[in-house]
């Protein structure tokens, strides 16, 4: 099982889009995914139609539960319009863990949760709340890969810093480094302000940025009005290739640092 | 993958956003310790050395019961602990770590007759008191050379226990407690166990006294 997580300390730069459409391809080649929704803004399990306020259980659990157990977890895992995509909803209520944190480990919770689940899923893939906390770090903390969209937009280049450092520190806190993977989204080819970033972000961070770039397109706002994955929903949009591609060198950069 | 990371510059407020990282994700307090009680092995091995989160899974049977703590609702875990030559059972729900208690901290003990010392850590002042001497005052009956060997902490407190042994992890059904009615002047005394007899803590009515130790 790997365990993929989409973070960046700025809003709306494509997070929930990333990991519902790289999910869902993963899904359809037959890989048995579970996508976790750790927003409390739960935009992930509304795309699939869950109402997060009249969830009795959610990703809340996983902090507040004393003793998991796998069949507990299973427990708190619904379905998804796609099959072999199982999604572990969020609520409302998710965002009280910031507020009662302060306790040595804590970070560590989603980490161990889904150590449970190992025999159960191919690829857990987690999406996080644009703010540097509790839940973000949990993520953060759990993950074998680490994926950060950037929005090629002007003010992309101080945020991406920030993220970088809070990624340095969250490294140094667990003694390990994290494998991370800049993924430039919503390129506009027509504004300067899309072109310029993205040749900034790629002579700043040449090896750590993806060298190609999710472009806009309107069919991802389709697709989730539809409650569908973008791939079930139109698997040859652009938008649809340029994750096939993503997924395709995160494969390759895997290998690599398997043979390392 | 190389590592071209750009020059960071983890300055003052960085420091105080690393502290909270570092406690977010700290390992060493991690419930794995309690767990799999990885430092009191010497005797027998752990029946399981697995995490709490990856234990199987038992029959939940729920308590209602007013009296008993929230932990105690249903079957719990507990530690047994000895300090001050008593023995004592203690949640491991309530707890974030046992650890081995620092060389220096445990002198602290055998230099001093106080029930609480105050270290100075990394992480900012750590009050430790001495289980022993905090719950047994005059009756306190641990010769002077009990070494207290273990440290307990609790989960989002800078407070912890030192205590002399750990000597073995049970599983508590809460009808084989006798729950206290009326905690009365010892708050932290939840019950008793009915077969050993053994005191069961609930630790978080100590602070009280540790307020009032250290004012
Ligand atoms: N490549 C894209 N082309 C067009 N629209 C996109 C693209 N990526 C994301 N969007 C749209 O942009 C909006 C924000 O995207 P998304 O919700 O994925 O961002 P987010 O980082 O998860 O936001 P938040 O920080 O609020 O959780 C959504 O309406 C989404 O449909
Ligand atoms: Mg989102």
């Amino acid at each position: 099982m790997q365990v993929w997580t989409v973070a960046n300390q700025k809003g709306g730069v494509g997070k929930t889009t990333t990991t519902v459409t790289l999910g869902g391809i993963l899904a359809d080649r037959g890989n048995r995914v579970l996508l976790l929704d750790l927003d409390p803004q739960s935009s992930l399990s509304c795309y699939f139609g869950y109402d997060p306020d009249s969830l009795q259980r959610s990703s809340l659990n996983l902090f507040t539960e004393e003793r998991l157990s796998s069949r507990y977890l299973q427990s708190l895992i619904v379905s998804t319009s796609s099959p072999n995509l199982d999604l572990l909803p969020s609520s409302m209520s998710l965002a009280t863990v910031e507020r009662s944190v302060n306790s040595n480990g804590m970070g560590l919770k989603v980490s161990r949760a889904l150590t449970l689940l190992r025999p159960h899923y191919d690829f857990v893939l987690i999406d996080s709340p644009p703010v540097l906390g509790a839940l973000m770090i949990n993520a953060m903390a759990a993950c074998d890969q680490l994926l950060v969209p950037v929005q090629t937009e002007y003010l992309a280049m101080k945020g991406t810093e920030r993220m970088i450092r809070t990624i340095a520190m969250v490294e140094k806190s667990l003694g390990t480094t994290l494998h991370y993977t800049l993924v430039p989204t919503l390129y506009d080819r027509r504004t300067q302000a899309s072109v310029g970033t993205l040749r900034q972000l790629r002579q700043a961070y040449p090896t750590r940025i993806w060298p190609s770039m999710i472009p806009i397109d309107t069919r991802f706002r389709d697709a989730s009005k539809a409650g569908q994955t973008p791939s079930r929903y139109n698997a040859s949009s652009r938008g649809v290739r340029a994750y096939q591609s993503l997924l395709k060198s995160l494969a390759l950069q895997n290998d690599q640092r398997l043979m390392a | 993958m190389s590592n071209e990371k750009p020059e960071l510059d983890i300055e003052k407020p960085g420091a105080v956003l690393q502290g909270y990282l570092d406690d977010l994700l700290t390992v060493s307090t991690s419930l794995n310790m309690v767990a799999g009680l990885d430092y009191v092995a010497e005797r027998e091995p752990p029946a399981s050395a697995t995490a709490v989160v990856l234990e199987p899974e038992r029959e939940v049977r729920r308590y209602q019961d007013a009296n008993r703590p929230h932990w105690a609702q249903q079957q719990f875990d507990a530690i047994i602990i000895c300090s001050g030559g008593h023995h004592f059972a203690v949640p491991l729900q309530e707890l974030a770590s046992l650890s081995l208690l620092d060389e220096f901290e445990s002198q602290l003990f055998t230099e001093t007759t106080s029930a609480l010392v105050v270290s100075e850590r990394a992480t900012g002042r750590f009050r430790i008191a001495h289980l022993g001497r905090l719950l047994l005052l005059e009756d306190y009956q641990g010769a002077i050379d009990e070494r207290q060997a273990y440290l307990l902490s609790l989960n989002g407190e800078n407070w912890g226990l030192a205590v002399a042994s750990v000597s073995d992890r049970l599983s508590i059904d809460p009808d084989a407690v006798h729950w206290r009615m009326d905690r009365g002047k010892n708050p932290w005394l939840a019950g008793t166990l009915f077969e050993s007899q053994y005191p069961l803590l609930d630790l978080r009515q100590l602070q009280p006294m540790l307020k009032r130790l250290s004012s």
